[in-house]
């Protein structure tokens, strides 16, 4: 059931913001050409309760490093990428590790104090502040030449149907977490169900049109004025269609869904799939910059059935370092995402930047972490952050290691890296020593 | 077809014993009847002196004087302007006999509203669903298969309280019903000895009864979590489930259509928190915020309510009432979208509503006869085969699956002038008199009983036709339209943000106004949900509803209680809803009373007479400060004398100065700059009789036994609920509604059926070919 509850939100569900059907109606236009400045884009990849850090971290610094076990799926980009040793989420205050290290994973500030108890420490409620991928998405929004039609949008595969710290990595602001979509139908009906609209209205118009015209014949002439006025309008609406369709037909195919995959445990690889096909084309149809993709949730139960686990993840997350066959589950769980993340970045690579130069990698950022460094020790520390991809001009293909180091200088990089020079992000005291300076390559040529 | 009856027999079965009524503090004064001259005296004088500026037969001449020469002058009137001003610029040229004689023709052959329709007969115009109608449409075509939230009598939250925070069934310690959600437990529990400090939760569950259409402030208050569905159990209105942070009130809007019933339910809970406190507030349209009343809530539960969210233009309100006489773009696209969302909505369901299966073999059946029905429900009548062919059968064959062939139907459905339009090409068969008989009395399609009497032939006499009536007038449909027809007949909706005077009125605030708008709206309700609803009780009933903060604005003692309670207020002094202290707070300056404003509503909306505004309506009224020494009433005198002003203003400001002795926020008061109250007033009758009142007692009992008072109310009535011309149906409809009206002893719900059986047949409607 889908009862909207207000006038806005509805709106806001069909993508509309003033009530003139042609505008309403239209998708943005695919007017490429008209931009000069290259896009950027930015993806942040979220799996919980962990890794197993010797099997991800490379030994190396520098440009020459070997990919351990778990980012071993995504040896053909290494080149492209960049592992981020010692990142700290340094956030105290309320709320338990799991909560603090997804409230806090993307805002880089603390918990309100709270209802929410978990499983340690005092209880908390939402992040009190926003997140940066929203932070990014409203800078872009701002200007005319890098708004879209949703300016971001929130991916989940199976989160838990419950709103609390655990499950919200997104903020649009202090106490305002963003639900992620993880219904690959939902996510599709928001993307392209105007089009869906489109062709099931232009079906029906000449229907309208041929009724019209019957009852006209069958009223008064003063009545069948009336009638006569609203068959214009029907047939003015009839050509507004046309004219779109005809204007989109060079535009991008919609992508075929799987039909009937139920959300459950066991079809995780198929949402996952769906998901991040969804993704891969909102790019395309550039409906939006900036994205998010939550794997369950912080404190995340997954049972990699299809890998020969049994156990859920956040259960084996708990298991001592010597428990080697929970730890090689692990590592098997761990592979699993980077395999993922392989896959949207292939994805990514193989298609071309409509109306532009190169390849959506090219264009985009992945960042890839998780809201513990380590699952047994429940550290925030060497929070495991990947980053994949050519989207903010930094220099690709190494291992950095840093010492330590609050992770709310990575988040002032992101927005940095668009052009968005922040004086600091999140809690102020964690960002002193600004962005990396070490992600920007100064000689690096500009693509474009 | 059924048999053909005339408007004039339905009107003669509601015929009985006319009462008549006696005027104890009226005086009637009777004009001379004027000298008539023949017809044929006044025709000739008006063809050598009239027809050159005003046209042969009045129509008016375009570079002289362009309106058609009509209006609700009385004869002595008339023949008074003629012998005073006509013709123009050559007073004497006609005067004496000749102007009585020319006054006559002219009344009868054109002038009067009698002669007027019978020279231009106003025609039933084939008009689109208004936008009341649309959404009530649409949310009971959807209801008809999934529930219609309904209204009842029972009042309060069913609550159950536990002592736990997760709403465990074995810790309940407490069940019963709260009359409202206004808790604050301090650093306690909600009884002592019964609950945990730390922790315990509860739920209210039941309905929200909204009184009026519009966008609603629904606000929880609490140090501690709740979460609050309204109209959806699915998802919440408002999730403050996570307390988190300082932020104690969570509010969200909502659109809802009135006079309905909505499902909600509170869940709530302490956790660790020092404090504990929740509350259910609402902002109504046009109301400040509020902790939600016990008559709004309702224990019973109730299915939810499609209210379709697509914004739409505003109606045509151009002649008095609102109707569906033009289309536009705009409104032409609003149905588009309304169509995609409700399409949407339906497409949702329909596998739940047809009790079927995406994947079960019966789908495609199951699914294709809901979707008949649906079509039928929506154009209000049987479909032929060829259209079963078109809206059922070709959309379930184009369409990829199930769900979109649904969604083409109801898109199909949505956007056809079957459904948009009332009656096209009608054949005044039985079905169009069940469409006519639902959205006259409630502004939407007809219900299961209608569409069976429609299929038995249950709806082929006039007395058939009046059973039906009789029984929908009791539906909360009719009463949510009546309240509608009399909050515009009070100009409720006029009277919007408005401040007073700080100094003189200290106690006044934006929580009084609303209070008193509150007050006016029980007070309206309570005569609707009387056994007899009556004009009378209207216009003479003593008793108001008033609460603590008004009781002490207007120094009245109320009856132990809460909230607002019925009492008798000020009997000796007022009288009915005209001496209601929100409109005479509405129709007053920041300081001052405003007879012209008062005078205005009791002439237009009271007495149904025409004004036409002043050609430079941008007038300032006389300041008080500037002339301290004079009266409210002498400023109004002075500043209305010239003659250009005079010929109106003596006959408005007559009925505005009864109301003299209420200032600005309608407190009593005998004295205005320190002298003594003028409320002497007198009206003009269409008849040109002269009748004296003082104060608004006299005045309110001449209204209440007016003829020219009931039969305005009937007229205007007729046009809320049918929303075309009266007089389209019969010359003298208006004043036979009138003469029926009081023969029923001024009974409303009586009206009703008379004008929805009247208007069940028009009386010129083409027969359509197909």
């Amino acid at each position: 059931m889908s009862i909207h509850h207000s006038r806005r939100e509805f709106l806001k569900t069909f993508g509309l913001s003033a009530a003139s059907l042609p505008f309403v109606m239209n998708l943005p236009s695919l007017g490429f050409a008209a931009s000069t400045q290259r896009k950027q884009r930015l993806i942040v990849m979220f799996s919980p309760d962990g890794t197993i850090p010797p099997d991800f971290w490379p030994d190396e610094e520098g440009e020459n490093f070997t990919l351990k076990r778990i980012l071993k799926p995504l040896e053909p980009y290494q080149n492209r990428m960049l592992t981020l040793h010692g990142v700290c989420d340094k956030l105290q205050g309320d709320g338990d590790r799991h909560m603090r290290g997804m409230g806090c994973l993307l805002t880089g500030i603390e918990l309100f104090p709270g209802n929410i108890q978990g499983g340690s420490d005092t209880p908390a409620g939402w992040a009190s502040g926003i997140s940066i991928d929203q932070e990014i998405k409203n800078f872009l929004q701002s200007k005319d030449e890098t708004r879209t039609r949703f300016g971001s949008l929130e991916f989940g595969v199976l989160v838990p149907d419950r709103a609390d710290t655990w499950t919200r990595m997104s903020y649009a602001g202090a106490n305002k977490p963003i639900a992620p979509v993880d219904n690959p139908y939902q996510m599709f009906a928001k993307l392209y169900g105007q089009m869906k609209d489109q062709e099931s209205l232009r079906s029906i118009l000449d229907e309208v049109q041929d009724d019209l015209k019957k009852l006209s014949a069958a009223v008064s002439a003063e009545d069948r004025r009336l009638l006569d006025e609203q068959a214009t309008f029907v047939r003015e609406m009839e050509r507004e269609l046309q004219a779109q369709k005809d204007q989109k037909s060079v535009g991008h195919a919609v992508p075929q869904l799987e039909p009937g995959i139920v959300e459950e445990n066991d079809n995780i690889p198929a949402l996952t799939n769906m998901q991040l096909e969804l993704l891969v084309n909102s790019f395309t149809n550039d409906f939006a910059r900036v994205a998010t993709f939550q794997f369950t949730n912080s404190v995340g139960q997954a049972r990699m059935r299809w890998l020969g686990i049994e156990e859920g993840q956040h259960e084996l997350s708990h298991k001592p370092d010597n428990d080697k066959d929970s730890q090689e589950k692990l590592v098997k769980i761990n592979t699993w995402y980077a395999e993922q993340l392989a896959q949207l970045v292939k994805r990514l690579d193989e298609t071309p930047e409509p109306g532009g130069e190169g390849s959506l990698l090219d264009n985009t950022l992945i960042v890839w972490g998780n809201e513990l460094g380590k699952g047994n020790n429940h550290t925030l520390d060497n929070i495991p952050f990947v980053m994949v991809g050519g989207g903010l001009d930094f220099k690709m293909g190494r291992s950095l290691k840093y010492d330590k180091v609050p992770h709310n200088r990575l988040l002032m990089s992101l927005a940095h890296g668009f052009g968005h020079h922040v004086e600091s992000f999140g809690k102020p005291e964690l960002c002193k020593d600004g962005p990396f300076d070490r992600l920007v390559c100064s000689t690096l040529a500009k693509i474009n | 077809m059924i048999p053909c009856f005339s408007p004039s027999r339905l009107i003669a079965s509601f015929l009985t014993l006319v009462v008549a009524l006696v005027l104890t503090s009226a005086v009637e004064l009777h004009a001379a009847e004027p000298d008539a001259g023949t017809a044929e005296r006044g025709k000739a004088i008006y063809q050598k002196l009239c027809a050159d500026c005003h046209g042969a037969s009045g129509q008016g001449v375009k570079d002289y004087f362009p309106d058609p020469l009509t209006g609700d002058r009385s004869l002595v009137e008339l023949t008074k302007v003629i012998i005073d001003t006509m013709p123009e610029g050559e007073a004497d040229k006609c005067v004496g006999d000749d102007a009585a004689a020319v006054s006559k023709y002219i009344f009868d052959a054109f002038y009067s509203p009698l002669a007027h329709a019978r020279v231009r007969p106003p025609r039933v115009d084939l008009q689109r669903l208004t936008n009341r109608q649309y959404a009530n449409a649409v949310a009971d075509l959807i209801g008809s298969f999934t529930g219609i939230g309904q209204p009842d009598q029972n009042r309060g939250l069913k609550a159950q309280y536990f002592n736990d925070r997760r709403f465990n069934r074995g810790k309940r310690v407490i069940e019963r019903v709260d009359p409202v959600v206004n808790f604050d437990f301090g650093e306690g529990t909600p009884e002592e000895g019964k609950f945990e400090v730390e922790a315990f939760s509860m739920q209210w569950e039941g309905s929200l009864i909204v009184p009026e259409t519009g966008d609603y402030e629904i606000t929880v208050s609490t140090e501690n979590g709740a979460k609050l569905y309204l109209n959806d159990f699915e998802t919440p209105l408002i999730d403050a489930w996570v307390k988190s942070g300082y932020d104690t009130e969570y509010s969200q809007t909502i659109r809802l259509l009135g006079g309905r019933a909505y499902p909600l339910r509170l869940d709530y809970f302490k956790f660790k928190e020092k404090d504990a406190s929740v509350r259910l507030l609402w902002k109504r349209p046009r109301h400040t915020k509020e902790v939600i009343a016990e008559r709004y809530l309702s224990p019973s539960r109730v299915p939810s309510t499609f209210v379709v969210q697509t914004p739409f233009p505003p109606d045509d309100n151009s002649v008095g009432y609102v109707r569906g006489t033009s289309v536009s773009k705009e409104w032409d696209q609003a149905t588009t979208l309304a169509a995609i969302e409700v399409a949407a909505a339906v497409s949702d369901r329909a596998f739940r509503i047809a009790n079927t299966k995406p994947d079960a073999g019966d789908a495609g059946a199951k699914l294709r006869s809901f979707c008949q029905a649906f079509v039928e429900r929506a154009f209000r009548r049987p479909l032929r085969d060829d259209q079963r062919k078109l809206h059922i059968d070709q959309q379930f064959e184009e369409a990829p699956d199930l769900k979109a062939a649904v969604k083409r139907v109801v898109l199909l459905t949505l956007k056809s002038p079957r459904f948009l339009f009332r009656e096209p090409g009608s054949t005044n068969d039985v079905w169009d008199v069940a469409s006519r008989l639902s959205f006259e009395l409630w502004d939407s399609i007809p219900d299961d009983e209608l569409r069976r009497a429609a299929a038995e032939g249950r709806l082929e006499n006039s007395e058939q036709i009046t059973q039906q009536a009789q029984r929908m007038v009791g539906n909360f449909h009719t009463k949510s339209k009546l309240r509608e027809f009399l909050q515009l007949w009070l100009k409720m909706e006029r009277v919007g943000d408005l401040s007073k005077d700080a100094e003189a009125f200290p106690d006044f605030s934006p929580e009084v106004l609303s209070d008193l708008r509150t007050s006016l709206e029980l007070t309206l309700d309570d005569v609707i949900n009387s056994d007899k609803p009556t004009l009378t009780a209207l216009l003479l009933g003593k008793e108001t509803f008033l609460n603590d903060r008004l009781a002490k604005v207007y120094g009245v003692e109320l009856p132990p209680g809460d909230g607002f309670r019925k009492v008798a207020f000020e009997p000796d002094r007022r009288s009915g809803v005209l001496s209601h202290p929100f409109l005479l707070t509405g129709f007053a300056y920041f300081k001052d009373s405003s007879p012209i404003h008062r005078g205005v509503f009791a002439f237009q909306k009271i007495l149904g007479r025409s004004i036409r505004p002043p050609a430079d309506a941008n007038f300032e009224p006389l300041s008080s400060a500037m002339q301290p020494d004079l009266t409210t009433r002498e400023r109004t005198v002075m500043q209305t004398s010239p003659e250009a002003c005079h010929a109106c203003h003596q006959m408005i400001n007559a009925v505005g100065f009864p109301l003299e002795h209420f200032d600005a926020i309608g407190r009593f008061r005998d004295k205005d700059s320190g002298k003594p109250v003028d409320a002497t007033g007198f009206y003009l009758t269409r008849q040109g009789n002269e009748v004296k009142f003082n104060g608004v007692q006299e005045m309110a009992a001449y209204f209440a036994g007016s003829d020219e008072v009931s039969t305005a109310f009937a007229d205007q009535l007729f046009k809320h609920m049918v929303k075309q011309p009266v007089r389209a149906y019969a010359v003298d409809l208006p004043e036979r509604l009138g003469e029926s009206f009081r023969n029923s002893g001024y009974n409303i719900n009586e009206l009703l059926v008379t004008i929805a059986t009247t208007a069940s047949h028009p009386p010129e409607y083409p027969v359509a070919a197909n």
